[in-house]
């Protein structure tokens, strides 16, 4: 069930948005839930929805980028806007604006290689990027640090952490466990997907492929004689929406100030 | 690795460099292949000087003159290099002296070794894999806690840590715990706050020094007492920002029944006893579960007559038992 302002919403909000739209789709899982849905206000619920909207077009943007896999022992990134460390991940080189370096990723996709855990806040970055605008952006990461779930910004922290739910929704986050991987190959430990809403799912080095199509991959790379098949968890990552609808209100606010000022 | 007992190659390595072993080696094979040979085979020889001079081997074509340790290791290396998909070498299945030596003597004289550049993250992900194979296929304890000091090694000097750290936690071993517990008490913060996100208890690292010692204790006392009922969770830095790698089982706590770490299932069968026991155990809340679990193993801890004669009343005997119980305590 979904609530806005503890009442349910009625279906002009709804028609609002095309029917397959991922904010539709949404919408209707949202409104089917066993659990109970809470939103503030209807501007915070849309917040949610074109969120959602941004995190499955950068994810489907990414899978045609050209962004490669590489281990982290193997990584690259384009120096002009990135620094590689060593230990594999990407760090925002001085003097670069951060909207700058992530949107440099989706146009020059082949100047990158990574592993899948790196490529998840890549698509965190540019919905984010997408839906608050270029100067918000910069004014909430003027560093950005690109590994994996271990080093994430405030913003985004939430989405390394994988919670229990009974609704599942498009631009949610899964992970698929291949808990008798090849010790040769820990890259094929598990896949990081994003749900794009269609019944595929975005996993970096694989594509947009069903669930079914990536066990069966994660499987491949099991050790010989393993006996455990890999398998979807039912757990998702999500960002944290209140904060950064919080987040997108102030920096609208600012917005219309700074032009009253000036 | 020890620069005294390194063989001829290793003390060429260690005191003059990559460039001057190559020179060495190549100008030696040019004369005497077999004694060039015979050098890589001396048992003194260190992994690192296999891993330097591995190009010159295959340009030299000498796989054939090296030792059944060097063929492996050699092997194990190429494989993790050129990526060669498809059945390891070292199925799970075909355990072998002699592999499993090859592993020790490439963990034991290459963990504290550090290539220069780019090669020095191929070294470590070669040692990732070699780490894994000890744990994951041999079950060697014995490298636990050298591999996870080998982990804060690594985050010190900004290297790579993540697939070790995923090798360390394919086993659930009290002891690697306890080794990471130590990094608690560490005057760089960076250690506090890696040991608090790889140990059980929620991630958050302590504040100061009073905490931290706190924290420590109470890890040693969370180990001591969920010992024997860990499993391995299979989280890890590449799914999750908080992952709890280990955890105990509460139904194996609450019989007193140890399990295995990595199948989470009793190491012996339950008798119909315990059957019974767990079938009401399983009917309760979650809260008087873990109420149970944690009453059981400190009743037992304590007075084992008197567990015996607790465990045998119903389930709910038993949380009245358990509540009253930990009041006393």
């Amino acid at each position: 069930m979904l609530l806005v302002d503890n009442k349910p919403i009625d279906a002009a909000f709804l028609q609002q948005y095309p029917a397959g739209s991922i904010q539709r789709k949404a919408l209707e899982i949202m409104q089917k839930s066993e659990e109970t849905l809470r939103y503030g206000s209807l501007d915070e619920l849309k917040f949610e929805l074109e969120l959602r909207n941004a995190i499955v077009k950068a994810a489907e943007d990414l899978s045609r980028s050209g962004l490669r896999f590489a281990v982290f022992s193997k990584s690259y990134a384009n120096p002009d806007y990135w620094t590689r460390r060593s230990d594999g991940g990407f760090l925002l080189k001085t003097g670069v604006k951060a909207s700058d370096a992530i949107r440099d990723i989706f146009k020059n996709g082949r100047l990158y290689g990574t592993e899948c855990a790196t490529a998840m806040p890549i698509v965190y970055f540019k919905a984010l990027l997408d839906v608050f605008g270029d100067e918000a952006f910069n004014k909430m990461f003027s560093t950005i640090y690109l590994m994996n779930w271990r080093y994430l910004p405030a913003e985004l922290s939430m989405t390394g952490r994988m919670q229990k739910t009974k609704t599942y929704l498009p631009g949610d986050r899964r992970y698929i466990t291949n808990p008798d991987v090849d010790p040769q190959t820990p890259e094929w430990q598990g896949e990081n997907v994003i749900d794009l809403g269609n019944g595929r799912y975005y996993g970096h080095g694989m594509g947009r492929r069903t669930i079914d199509e990536i066990v069966r991959a994660l499987n491949q790379n099991r050790f010989a004689g393993a006996r455990r098949e890999a398998y979807l968890l039912d757990t998702v990552g999500r960002p944290d929406f209140r904060r950064l609808f919080r987040e997108y209100q102030r920096s609208r606010t600012q917005q219309v100030a700074y032009r009253w000022v000036s | 690795m020890n620069g005294q007992n390194a063989g001829v190659l290793g003390r060429i390595l260690n005191t003059r460099g990559g460039d001057a072993l190559k020179r060495t080696f190549y100008s030696t094979a040019a004369k005497d292949r077999g004694q060039a040979a015979a050098l890589l085979n001396d048992e003194n020889t260190p992994y690192p000087v296999l891993w330097m001079l591995l190009p010159e081997i295959d340009a030299l074509g000498l796989d054939s003159l090296l030792s059944p340790r060097n063929k492996i290791a050699c092997d194990v290396t190429r494989r993790k290099l050129r990526k060669t998909y498809g059945k390891t070498l070292l199925a799970p299945e075909a355990r072998s002296e002699e592999d499993y030596n090859a592993l020790r003597w490439m963990f034991d004289t290459g963990r504290d070794w550090s290539p220069r550049g780019v090669r020095l993250e191929l070294f470590d992900a070669v040692m990732d894999y070699v780490a894994a194979l000890l744990i994951e296929k041999y079950d060697d304890a014995e490298v636990l806690v050298a591999i996870a000091h080998l982990v804060f090694r690594r985050r010190r000097q900004g290297r790579n840590f993540h697939d070790l750290v995923w090798a360390l936690y394919r086993s659930a071993d009290p002891a690697a715990l306890r080794a990471i517990a130590e990094y608690l008490l560490s005057r760089d913060r960076e250690d506090v706050v890696l040991a608090a996100q790889l140990l059980p208890g929620g991630g958050e690292a302590p504040q100061d020094a009073l905490e931290a010692q706190e924290r420590y204790q109470s890890v040693l006392r969370w180990i001591e007492e969920n010992g024997p009922y860990l499993y391995i969770t299979g989280e890890h830095f590449q799914q999750t920002s908080a992952p709890v790698f280990v955890d105990f089982d509460e139904e194996a706590k609450y019989l007193d029944k140890p399990i295995s770490p990595k199948g989470r299932t009793p190491l012996t069968p339950l008798t119909d006893e315990e059957y019974a026991l767990l079938a009401q155990f399983r009917a309760l809340p979650e809260e008087e579960r873990s109420l149970l679990a944690s009453y059981s193993c400190a009743l037992r801890q304590r007075d084992r007559e008197a567990w015996e004669q607790w465990r045998h009343l119903g389930a709910a005997q038993q949380v009245m038992a358990a509540r009253k119980g930990f009041e006393v305590m």
